[in-house]
């Protein structure tokens, strides 16, 4: 056979080459169709205006009220009343309610009432010391 | 007066001798040996049978392990047939010597279905009216209180000499409970209720749902040895999307071919790994640790 040694291997390396295109097609993985995170599904959960009271032998001098993580009212004192606008979804709300005292008062106790203009959603009393970190459940009557 | 010497050191050295023997309690459970530990202080020493890391779900006892518990006067079972594969060969092996405790007998239990839809692996505990015990009962921190105030009373028989010093223990040990119980109510809080869904390996955050309002959707049954079925696969599918369900929380699941399906059909990710059977080795080796560290990864992986 005549010609370039060096041609035909690189005629053979041409035809292996093209070959390869198509097998790594067939043989590799499809991509992962990207799946999109799951969206949030409406919980149907409705704002409700909710009315929180508060009550103490002696006055806080701080409320904090925090739902879902966020803050959704302060109180600094004499103020012992406030009203929240709430995502309220079926299964209910919890609040998340902080309080503090003056220096010198040992132990205290806050009432908790909340509710709209037609239920009370809860009324609980939360017991501390210098300060009160506690949790208070809103559930509405279906 | 070599004599009197010599009767003097004896009777000190028998005395001293008494006063270090402790009570040996041999523990089947990671939770109790923590509490026994927090309960008993330095007046008990605790063997940890089942070792942090090891699935109770799958122990057997070595002769090892049965050589150690008859050396023990108490033995700490989880209890509501968790330890069913093999207690009673256990209890014939050890002879009389030591006390077996069913600490979670002692506790209201939360009874489940016995889930047809997935192929067991061996028995589950005695079932009563088609249902049966729940065995995760550490999962509620109120269970821990009451099994913290059992295994007082329990080393208050066995040890009398030494009731003061499990009962201060014990009662420490519950205020620190008290507290845990606080945080874990605030914690549970940043997370809205209707996010509540928690999907997870297999089913042992009962206790936990009850608590805090939590509908649990498991991938296999009560016990890490079911097998879960294509039909219980896709209704967990079904819930994910339904529910808008962002994490799912996994232990050593058997089946990554499981995970994948789910991850992929759902777009749900891996939240974290949560310690469903008893403490760990490296982390969450505590009770009180276990607790933090399992409900703060659900409530991060939720929000």
């Amino acid at each position: 056979m005549t010609g370039s040694p060096l041609l035909r291997l690189a005629l053979v390396l041409g035809i292996l080459a093209a070959l390869l295109v198509p097998a790594v097609r067939l043989t590799g993985r499809e991509k992962e169709p990207q799946r999109a995170a799951p969206t949030p599904v409406a919980s149907g959960a409705a704002a409700k205006n909710v009315k929180l009271t508060f009550l103490s032998p002696i006055t806080p001098t701080s409320i904090k009220v925090e739902a879902d993580g966020k803050t959704v009212a302060e109180l600094k004192a004499p103020t012992m009343e406030t009203e929240v606008s709430l995502l309220f979804p079926k299964q209910g709300v919890d609040l998340v309610i902080s309080a503090e005292w003056p220096q010198g008062s040992t132990e205290n106790a806050l009432r908790v009432q909340a509710s709209t203009g037609e239920e009370s959603l809860a009324d609980t009393t939360l017991w501390g010391g210098l300060e009160v970190n506690d949790v208070v459940t809103l559930s509405s009557k279906p | 007066m070599r004599l009197a010497f010599s009767i003097f050191l004896l009777l000190g050295l028998v005395g001293g001798a008494h006063a270090e023997e402790k009570l040996v309690v041999a523990s089947l459970s990671t939770v109790l040996s923590d509490i026994a530990q927090n309960v008993g202080g330095d007046k008990v020493e605790v063997i940890n049978i089942i070792k942090p890391g090891v699935d109770p779900h799958e122990f057997m006892p070595s002769a090892s392990d049965v050589q150690a518990i008859s050396g023990a006067k108490i033995v700490l079972l989880s209890g509501n047939g968790q330890e069913a594969a093999y207690l009673s060969k256990l209890e014939a092996s050890v002879g009389k010597g030591p006390e077996f405790l069913a600490v979670g007998d002692r506790i209201k239990p939360l009874m489940v279905a016995e889930d047809d839809d997935h192929d067991h692996g061996h028995a589950h505990g005695a079932a009563e009216g088609g249902k049966v015990r729940d065995p995760h009962w550490w999962h509620s921190i109120p269970n821990a209180k009451v099994a913290a105030d059992f295994i007082r009373d329990a080393f208050i028989t066995a040890a009398p000499a030494d009731k003061e010093a499990f009962t201060a223990n014990a009662a420490a040990y519950q205020k620190k409970l008290d507290a845990l119980q606080k945080w874990a109510r605030v914690t549970i809080a940043q997370l809205s209720r209707d996010k509540r869904h928690l999907v997870t390996s297999h089913d042992a955050f009962g206790y936990f749902a009850r608590d805090y309002g939590f509908t649990v959707h498991a991938i296999e049954g009560i016990s890490t040895e079911d097998q879960p079925s294509s039909g219980t696969v896709r209704k967990i599918i079904d819930a994910i999307r339904e529910e808008g369900v962002k994490s799912i929380f996994l232990e050593n699941i058997q089946n990554p071919k499981v995970l994948t399906e789910i991850t992929r059909e759902t777009g749900a990710k891996p939240g974290g790994v949560l310690y469903a059977d008893g403490l760990g080795d490296k982390e969450a080796t505590t009770y009180e640790d276990m607790i933090r560290h399992n409900y703060s990864t659900i409530v991060e992986g939720l929000k």
